[in-house]
């Protein structure tokens, strides 16, 4: 190995402090964190693969609701709605995207780096949290306008839909998926873990809603419609069950600083 | 400068690291030694703002590591393991930490070239051995042109090639006029390239000598001498004050005050040498009269097992 490795002494002389102002950090934390996420590989699979999967599943309901519908089913909806079911695959994969911002750095080791080059840990998380909102957004709407058409050459008249109908659906969905990534970007801050980030967010977006009505207290199934999987239904699907939009982004909103607020006071009081 | 004032770091009752009090001088290379667990590393975390202080504080040029703005600026730190994702290239890894405060692009080319890796940038973290990944923390601490370089075991791992780099490097970056600590348990490879010494033992601070000055106090020096006439030149040498004792070969061993009137002696009276050697003062010999009474992790000759009872 040694032979490959030829070697040169700096001989700058020293360099100045730095005389950027602080305003420049945030940025600076921002462009950190881009670079880190579009540096490795598994981003790109996981959003290819969740893309793939959403249009391929547009693609297969636009279809099958022509095919109902030409056999005198009932099955005629805005092909918005027919894009959106199948924004599971994506958002799976965007949440993925978002536990492993963290975890895959505790497991790493490259924490230590971050916090080296930025050691405001309020800033680190903020940073990666606009990162990945951004991301969520863009990739969000791109594939909400992309299967709305797929769905809608394949269900044909069966799909028709308005302009209002795909700005609900596409605005609906960036936001579900920023503001659940952000939550999830905090849980795995706090829980460091992979295995248990993951499975702390399988409970709180997908099991408690089908767990809790078992118990038969009103108050616990009351409860369902204010976890985030119920916030987020209403925001894709424009629903007015059982609240509006409005509501549903302020619960969704609050679960994502519920899960900044625990992931900042972990990073915040722990040794690295 | 690095300026450690009461550092303390307590784990429940235990003191990892206790009421420390040292000044990290610039243009030197500062050695930092102590047994297995002393605390070195956790006194390195806590300057560089990874782990909380109990009590006291920790400051680099004149500010707490998190007041820093642009940290990589001032201060770059070679820590153990692993410091980035392994699916990330190396340029890529050492771009992000550029963008982060606000260096120029052309700083990653430059570092990798200083480290050795230049032909390796596009190769990704997680196909790097032990020594690539510790010379790419280096060229992360270089970065950003910094002051001050806070190295923890950064030998480890590397090959002969690479410690005899390093150790150039080191006194380079000193000769600079950088401030320079860095933490080793290889004590000869210390006394090569450390100028000053800072020892810690189960967190506390018990030498913060100049190398030469801890060299002479801790470490006895002795001359071995061979020659024809061994009884009656041992017998001159004590008349003079040193104690010698004979040797199997015959050698004479010499210790006390006056070595360096031995070939004086000799000529003097007429004997003839046909070897004069001093050995050299040992950082091994100091270092275990430092630390030997005081270590945590204390081996034991290993005994024949036990019968169960």
């Amino acid at each position: 190995m040694s032979s490959t490795h030829t070697t040169t002494t700096p001989n700058r002389l020293l360099g100045p402090p730095s005389e950027r102002g602080r305003a420049h950090r945030w940025g600076s934390a921002i462009a950190f964190e881009w670079t880190k996420l579009t540096g490795v590989r598994s981003t790109l699979w996981l959003v290819v693969t969740g893309t793939l999967l959403t249009l391929g599943g547009t693609l297969l309901i636009g279809a099958s609701a022509r095919a109902s519908g030409e056999n005198g089913f009932e099955t005629a909806a805005p092909a918005p709605l027919f894009a959106v079911q199948t924004i599971s695959f994506t958002q799976v994969a965007v949440l993925l995207v978002a536990v492993f911002a963290f975890t895959a750095e505790y497991s790493s080791g490259s924490i230590r780096t971050t916090l080296l080059s930025v050691p405001g840990r309020g800033r680190v998380l903020i940073a990666k949290s606009v990162v990945l909102a951004a991301m969520s957004v863009v990739i969000g709407s791109a594939l909400v306008l992309l299967g709305t058409l797929t769905a809608a050459a394949a269900a044909a008249e069966y799909g028709t839909f308005t302009g209002p109908q795909l700005g609900h659906a596409v605005l609906g969905t960036a936001a579900s998926l920023a503001l659940t990534s952000v939550f999830v970007l905090g849980i795995a801050a706090a829980l460091r873990s992979t295995a248990g980030t993951i499975l702390t967010m399988f409970v709180v977006l997908y099991a408690l809603s089908s767990v809790l009505p078992i118990f038969g207290q009103d108050w616990l199934t009351d409860l369902v419609k204010y976890l985030p999987g119920t916030a987020a239904g209403v925001l894709v699907t424009n629903a007015a069950d059982p609240y509006g939009w409005a509501t549903a982004l302020a619960v969704l909103a609050g679960w994502a600083g519920a899960g900044l607020g625990v992931g900042y006071l972990a990073l915040r009081y722990r040794d690295i | 400068m690095i300026e450690l004032d009461g550092l303390t770091k307590a784990y429940g009752p235990k003191k990892a690291v206790d009421n420390l009090t040292v000044n990290i001088q610039p243009g030197k290379v500062t050695g930092f030694l102590g047994p297995n667990g002393a605390g070195k590393s956790t006194t390195m975390r806590m300057v560089l703002g990874l782990d909380r202080t109990t009590a006291g504080r920790a400051r680099i040029t004149g500010r707490r590591y998190v007041d820093l703005v642009d940290p990589l600026r001032t201060v770059g730190a070679v820590l153990d393991g692993r410091a980035g994702h392994p699916g990330q290239s190396a340029r890529s890894h050492l771009l992000g930490i550029a963008r982060s405060n606000g260096l120029a692009r052309g700083r990653v080319p430059a570092v990798l070239e200083t480290v050795g890796l230049g032909a390796v940038g596009n190769k990704r973290l997680g196909t790097f051995s032990l020594g690539m990944t510790q010379r790419l923390g280096i060229a992360a601490a270089l970065l950003g042109d910094p002051a001050v370089l806070l190295l923890d075991e950064p030998v480890n791992g590397l090959d002969p090639d690479g410690v005899l780099w390093i150790r150039g490097l080191m006194r380079s970056l000193a000769a600079q006029g950088r401030t320079v600590l860095v933490s080793s348990h290889l004590l000869s490879e210390m006394q090569d390239t450390a100028d000053h010494l800072v020892i810690i033992t189960r967190g506390r601070l018990v030498a913060d000598e100049p190398m030469t000055t801890l060299l002479a106090k801790r470490s006895a020096r002795a001359a071995t001498i061979r020659t024809p006439q061994a009884p009656a030149f041992a017998a001159v040498l004590e008349r003079a004050g040193m104690s010698v004792t004979t040797g199997a070969d015959p050698a004479l061993h010499v210790t006390g005050e006056g070595l360096e009137e031995i070939g004086a002696l000799a000529f003097e009276h007429g004997h003839q040498l046909d070897e004069l050697s001093f050995r050299r003062p040992s950082l091994e010999e100091a270092y275990l009269d430092l630390t030997g009474a005081d270590l945590e992790y204390t081996s034991r000759p290993v005994g024949s097992p036990k019968e169960p009872t």
